[in-house]
């Protein structure tokens, strides 16, 4: 082990966004997103060149916990998590994110690299649940529309917490360790910790947070949101569950369908990238519950190309509302002449997402279908080309109606800076990379792509079908899907969760004054024995106090004499 | 583990400082400086002595003489100074607050207030200290009397009602802790506390040792307030927010829990309570009080009514993680008597300060207020949390050996209810943080109102609801106190005034505010570090053996 390797070891890559929220507050805005976007690209070199084990074993609530664990899985994922956070702060400062909220999302995004840092499920556990808290305080600071959303997101993640705290709790009666060791046990803590995640990855039908809150706050907020609860998700359904489960498979497969459907049927820019998310986690889910090494690899190689092509496709998003003002693709059109450099970047991502071949989302996709393709029923495999046709059709939509079509109202632009375009291209070289060059992407995932050549004719011939087949569903499809509103899960989830708490509460109150109407009825019996009942307060307290000072002092005259 | 015994006259010492104190106060009325004097001279003197018996490593017993053949003794044992501890540490932070809270209101007859104070102190050091059953019982009902002037301290029809029905229901438990304390004096022939229980117990006649068992847990348990026995809780928030803070979420109701943990590990113990199959029964009464009282808190728009609603379900957590019987439920619980009384102290302490600097007390008139008391709503949001039970709270380390102590012990469905408790917590707490902090004053729209408790319906436990007439000052969202802002020319979006930590709120109350709160974070980040810790292992220790 060189120095520097063991130097590296000394203190989590975590510390390095906690020390640069705390410089954002201290000076200003500008200096302190630079130092910020410093510090976490930092994260970067410094986990890749850690040696690897178990760092920094202490016990402050009596049990042992591993704070920094470095090993093939946490290496990836938080090397991909510092430099999207680091590309984000810089976004935030084109955009004008304000000092507290930069702050808020610096602690955010540590408290997610603490979750994948962590060796132990207790530390796990807790870094879960700041990443409830965190999250929510950064939602909630935006204020207005986004305050009661954030509330739901906090409740939805509470539940989460809830779940994977019971898993935790059982694994740990049964085994007397919280070791992460060979995943959690089959049985009650197998399928709490599955529910538990699966909140955060987005299973259906526990989805409707992401689309919920990620459209709402600033539009570098939504970025780093984006980032980081999912993944996170995918990467602790690694731990949980190693040997996979075809149930696990399957949800992902309703994930893949579910949210690509939406994602079609929606006309707000970031409302549209959430669905994509659940859609994109799902394929991630689907290799998972797979399990094999190829599984796992690609699972792993899409949550990395996934991390980078949907924070670039947010922030191109965020360019087009915070020059244009608007949110919904039915007031934009023409952008692809007025924004030349953004349309770059949104094709780069687009076609990254879809899995053109030369950029990365083709590498990893791939691997995940090929994973399928050995391990799971055909219909999972078929899931996922679908999935895929589903992908290219909702981005010819989005990048037809803001780029391409002629605009309905010429809107003003705001003026675009260079530091906007910095961040669009650093997240768009590594999409244009890791296509180019596959090595590079499935050298450095955990698990094993095997024989994968990511260039095979098949592929490429997948590829291009699928695309061309989403694309020539939106042409067929452009009029008819503008008649079709989107209805999701919210319109009788929360209502019916609202109902619950509000009748049960209602309930259990008049539950309760019969119970204490019995209890007072017996105690009136008791009630002479107090005095009669007109009797002014003084003298009652008098009394009161009278009595008191002769208990207390027999009790000292008993001590004394004693 | 076997620590030795020395005779000494230290407990009695915790027990007559602040005794003492009482004639003192009474002594100095007319000089309200003089009169603070001696209390805080006295709560700084009983910190010392109980400081003092944290340290020695013997343990400290008082005789106290036996009348009519009946020993009464004080005993500083593990738990009994983890909770004098406790007590003795915020009974200087309250007479601080109260200082700022009665003069910042202009409260009459504050004499009788502190010494009244000062003597519920004494009687709960004698709960803490209490060597058997009949010295803890004296010291109980001294306590009831003692904090029944605080209670009925307006003087109003409301705060005499609720008085009266809290002498009713606490001497009422009293009776029946009196018969379960006599059952079990002719069952064992002893009613002193013997760490891991009595052993007389353990070969009684089984049907009379649970009937024992009843009347003990159903007497103490009203201090308790394990559900049906509650409603006198809801009803003492009448009383000035310090007793509130310190009587009402501390030293009475955990003298309460502490009762019951002596009844069921000191005096029947473990493995007699689990043999007659008795401590399942309270385990399940206190889960569903757990769930219930936090269902019910959901409706409450007075604030202070909505914290007894939680200090209710809290405290079942308490009486839950004894009723477990496992080491580590049992240590969780007495934690839990530490975590809880630094969080819920700060949100009293917070509503008090919201009281005195706003004349608010509902929920519902909350919205923005954070901008008039930004040091104060955060410290508002950081004890909720830890009630929450997040990390890096108090909250949460000991909501964690709780849960953890279900998971090993006789059924881990007690698991679901702890989780199931602190998700109400959230569903209570959340809304009223982000109505202060992104809620504007009197505001209709979502980000103003409490997501469940519907305004001003006070009521959610009472037989007869109290009379709302709170002499206009809770009643200020419909345009006179607007106005007032008006004048004053500042408005902001909150619809309050801003304000700097600097200037919110007088010292006196925003600093203890700030001690709790930072004490229940350093509680959720270095719990080892301080003596409760190693107080609460020892009594595990002695208990489980």
């Amino acid at each position: 082990m060189t120095t520097l390797a063991g130097a590296l070891t000394l203190a989590p890559p975590w510390a390095a966004f906690l020390v640069a929220a705390v410089v954002v507050l201290l000076v200003g805005r500008r200096v302190g997103q630079a130092v910020a976007a410093v510090l976490t690209a930092l994260t970067v070199p410094w986990i890749l060149l850690a040696a690897p084990g178990e760092y920094l074993v202490v016990a402050p609530l009596g049990f042992e916990q591993t704070l920094y664990r470095v090993d093939g899985f946490t290496r990836f994922v938080t090397a991909v998590f510092g430099f999207v956070a680091s590309v984000a702060m810089v976004y935030g400062a084109a955009t004008g994110l304000d000092r507290r909220a930069t702050a808020y999302a610096l602690t955010y995004a540590g408290a997610s690299v603490a979750a994948v840092l962590a060796g132990d499920w207790l530390t796990l556990l807790m870094a879960w649940e700041l990443m409830a808290v965190t999250a929510t305080v950064l939602v909630w600071h935006h204020g207005g529309d986004a305050v009661r959303p954030a509330f739901r997101y906090a409740v939805y993640h509470l539940v989460s917490g809830v779940f994977l705290s019971a898993a935790v709790a059982l694994q740990y009666a049964a085994l007397g360790t919280f070791d992460y060791d060979a995943g959690l046990l089959t049985g009650p803590p197998l399928v709490l910790a599955v529910a538990g995640v699966g909140v955060n990855l987005g299973f259906v039908g526990l989805h409707f947070w992401i689309p919920d809150t990620y459209p709402r706050p600033h539009v570098a907020s939504s970025v780093v949101l984006a980032a980081f609860t999912t993944k996170v998700a995918v990467y602790v359904l690694a731990r949980v569950a190693p040997e996979g489960s075809l149930v696990v498979a399957w949800l992902g497969g309703a994930m893949v369908l579910y949210g690509v459907t939406q994602a079609v049927l929606q006309t707000e820019m970031r409302r549209l990238l959430s669905y994509h998310i659940v859609s994109q986690v799902g394929y991630m889910v689907v290799a998972l519950g797979v399990a094999s090494a190829a599984g796992v690899a690609g699972a792993f190689a899409h949550l990395g190309a996934h991390v980078l092509y949907k924070g670039l496709l947010f922030v191109v998003a965020g360019v087009v509302v915070y020059r244009t003002g608007e949110e919904s693709l039915k007031r934009l059109g023409g952008l692809g002449r007025r924004m030349p450099l953004t349309f770059g970047a949104f094709l780069v991502a687009a076609l990254a997402i879809t899995g053109v071949p030369g950029f990365s989302g083709f590498v990893s996709k791939g691997l995940v279908t090929k994973a399928v393709e050995s391990g799971a029923p055909d219909l999972l495999w078929w899931a996922l080309v679908a999935g895929s046709v589903g992908t290219a059709l909702s981005f010819a939509k989005f990048g037809y109606y803001a780029f391409v079509r002629a605009a309905p109202d010429e809107v003003p632009l705001r003026p675009g800076t260079p530091t906007m375009a910095l961040a669009m291209l650093a997240l768009a070289g590594p999409s244009v990379l890791f296509g180019l060059s596959p090595g590079l992407l499935l050298g450095a995932v955990p698990g094993d792509p095997g024989s994968f050549e990511p260039y095979a004719t098949s592929e490429l011939l997948k590829a291009a079908a699928t695309t061309l087949a989403g694309v020539l569903a939106f042409v067929a499809l452009r009029g008819a899907l503008a008649t079709v509103p989107p209805v999701d899960v919210d319109r009788v989830l929360h209502p019916a969760a609202k109902g619950l708490a509000q009748s049960a509460s209602k309930a259990a109150i008049a539950v309760g004054e019969t119970g204490e109407r019995g209890v007072d009825r017996s105690l009136v019996a008791l009630a002479p024995l107090l005095g009669p009942r007109d009797v002014s307060t003084v003298s009652t307290v008098g009394t009161t106090l009278l009595v008191l000072a002769g208990g207390l002092g027999l009790a000292l005259l008993l001590a004394v004499l004693a | 583990v076997a620590v030795s015994d020395v005779t000494s006259l230290w407990p009695l010492a915790a027990v007559a400082l602040p005794a003492l104190a009482v004639p003192l106060i009474l002594a100095s009325g007319a000089r309200p400086n003089r009169r603070e004097a001696w209390t805080m001279l006295a709560a700084l003197g009983t910190f010392l002595v109980v400081a003092l018996l944290v340290r020695s490593t013997a343990t400290h017993t008082t005789g106290l003489g036996s009348v009519v053949g009946v020993e009464f003794a004080l005993r500083a044992d593990a738990a009994g100074l983890l909770f004098a501890l406790l007590a003795s540490t915020l009974w200087i932070a309250t007479s601080v607050y109260s200082v700022g809270y009665m003069r910042g209101l202009d409260e009459h007859d504050q004499t009788r207030y502190f010494a009244a104070f000062a003597a519920s102190i004494a009687a709960t050091m004698g709960v803490a200290f209490a060597a058997n059953l009949l010295t803890l019982f004296v010291f109980y009902e001294l306590l009831t009397l003692a904090t029944y002037p605080l209670v009925a301290h307006s003087g109003t029809a409301e705060a005499r009602a609720a008085g009266r029905k809290y002498l009713a229901y606490t001497l009422g438990g009293g009776v029946l802790a009196f018969a379960g304390i006599l059952l079990v004096g002719v069952l064992a022939d002893t009613v002193a506390f013997e760490a891991g229980g009595v052993a007389g117990l353990a070969t009684a006649d089984p049907t009379l040792a649970r009937a024992a068992f009843g009347l003990l847990v159903a007497g103490f348990g009203v201090k308790a307030a394990v559900m049906p026995l509650h409603g006198w809780l809801p009803a003492a928030m009448v009383a000035p927010t310090p007793v509130s803070g310190l009587l009402h979420a501390v030293a009475v109701v955990k003298s309460g829990a502490f009762a019951v943990t002596r009844s069921v590990l000191y005096v029947f113990g473990p493995e007699t309570a689990s043999d007659l199959g008795v401590a399942s029964a309270l385990a399940v009464a206190a889960a569903v009080t757990m769930v219930l009282a936090g269902v019910v808190g959901l409706r409450q728009d007075s604030l202070k009514r909505g914290l007894a609603y939680s200090t209710v379900s809290q405290l079942s957590y308490i009486v839950l993680g004894v009723a477990l019987l496992t080491p580590l439920a049992m240590f969780g619980a007495l934690l839990h008597v530490v975590a809880h009384a630094f969080m819920k102290i700060t949100l009293f302490f917070v509503a008090g300060v919201v009281y005195v600097e706003t004349g608010e007390k509902y929920v519902s008139d909350l919205g923005g207020v954070a901008a008039r008391l930004p040091a104060t709503m955060t410290a508002f949001a950081v004890a909720a949390a830890g009630l929450v039970g997040f990390p890096l709270v108090a909250g949460f380390v000991s909501k964690y050996h709780l849960v953890l102590g279900a998971a090993t012990g006789p059924d881990a469905a007690f698991v679901a209810a702890f989780l199931l408790a602190g998700l109400l917590k959230l569903l209570y707490f959340w809304p009223v943080v982000y109505a202060a902090f992104h809620g504007r004053r009197g505001g209709d729209d979502p980000a103003s109102r409490h997501a469940f408790a519907p305004p001003h319906l006070a009521d959610g436990g009472l037989v007869a609801p109290p009379t709302h007439d709170d002499s206009g000052v809770g009643d200020s969202t419909d345009g006179s106190d607007a106005a007032g802002e008006d004048a004053t020319g500042v408005r902001h979006g909150s619809g309050w005034e801003r304000r700097t930590p600097r200037t919110e709120a007088s010292p006196l109350v925003l600093g203890p505010v700030l001690f709790t709160v930072g004490m229940a974070v350093a509680l959720g980040v270095a719990p080892t570090l301080f003596p409760f810790w190693e107080l609460a292992e020892l009594a595990v220790a002695e208990v489980f053996g």
